[in-house]
């Protein structure tokens, strides 16, 4: 049952295509969006273990870190932000939080098209330093 | 009695209190609910107390990193369910396009899942003594999931615990 408090509000997300899925991360967790063709920046499919499709028009999100550094991965386009009502926002259902195969899946939402993984940066960013970005950028 | 003399009375009475008592059924004999379930060509059964619920084949959502059975998810009037393919998980031959099926939602300890089926057959009450031990020999993984066997039609049917199965697919899917 859906619960009387999640009324008409909505969350707002970053959504976008890895592996030839639709994904999203809450937008506050996305710093900046850009357009490289640096084949030096790693894929976020990579990081899920999702097979890397080779996007026509890959776009670069910089996801905040834990330390706030920006983590630079490339996803497929489209990239958009999104407004989903809190009423198609679930939980993981524990048989997939236990069984699913991709890091940072916490949540998902679901709509008339399909279903869209939500993702936790924490859980696919690498503890490494943080990669570089590419030459133009702007913010979502 | 000779032959050609009619009964008394009382013999035909007698013969009546005799046959009643022959067929007197034992209600009080417990009994369990069962849901029986049909999968490529064989009946299947669970435990009524272990299924919440039996819904139409509804197809479902896929997700990515669903390992081997688990088809994704389905919205039940505003709750997610997963679904795992029974036909998967007992390495049954995949159905034919637009199959028919049903899903049973199934609950196992702190796990709930979908559980698809080709159709449900029936949902009836067994008589506790009519459930016998499942064979020794059943193949994997039936035998961890075999509560007991039942006749059923003419045929043996496994009753399924559905809270087993579910552990051991969470289990091996770590």
């Amino acid at each position: 049952m859906v619960p009387p408090d999640l009324g008409q509000e909505s969350l707002p997300l970053v959504c976008f295509r890895a592996g030839g899925h639709l994904l999203a991360v809450e937008a506050r967790h996305v710093v900046a969006l850009g357009d490289s063709d640096d084949p030096t920046v790693p894929a976020l499919a990579g990081r899920l273990g999702l097979p890397e499709t080779h996007e026509d028009t890959p776009r670069l999100l910089a996801f905040r870190g834990a330390d706030e550094t920006p983590h630079w991965l490339a996803v497929g386009a489209p990239v958009r932000l999104e407004h989903w009502a809190l009423t198609s926002i679930f939980p993981l259902p524990s048989l997939l939080a236990a069984c699913l195969r991709v890091p940072g899946a916490v949540a998902l939402a679901l709509a008339d098209q399909g279903a869209c993984l939500i993702l936790e940066p924490e859980g696919f960013l690498a503890p490494s330093s943080p990669s570089a970005g590419p030459g133009k950028e702007r913010t979502p | 009695m000779s032959p050609g003399r009619p009964p008394s009375l009382d013999q035909v009475l007698a013969r009546r209190a005799h046959a009643s008592r022959a067929t007197v059924v034992d209600v009080d004999e417990p009994r369990t609910k069962l849901v029986v379930a049909w999968l490529a060509r064989e009946w299947l059964a669970f435990p009524g107390r272990q299924v919440r619920e039996i819904l139409p084949g509804t197809p479902a959502f896929f997700l990515p990193g669903c390992p081997p059975g688990l088809e994704g998810v389905i919205n039940v009037r505003g709750d997610i369910e997963p679904v795992l393919c029974l036909r998967t998980l007992l390495h049954l031959p995949p159905p034919a396009p637009d199959e028919p099926s049903r899903i049973l939602i199934g609950k196992g300890g702190s796990v709930q899942a979908g559980l698809r089926v080709d159709r449900v057959e029936e949902v009836m009450d067994v008589p506790d003594s009519a459930l016998q031990p499942p064979p020794p020999t059943l193949p994997d993984p039936l035998r961890n999931w075999a509560l007991s066997i039942f006749p059923f039609r003419n045929q043996g049917v496994l009753v399924l615990d559905i809270e087993r199965l579910l552990g051991d697919y969470c289990s091996a899917h770590l």
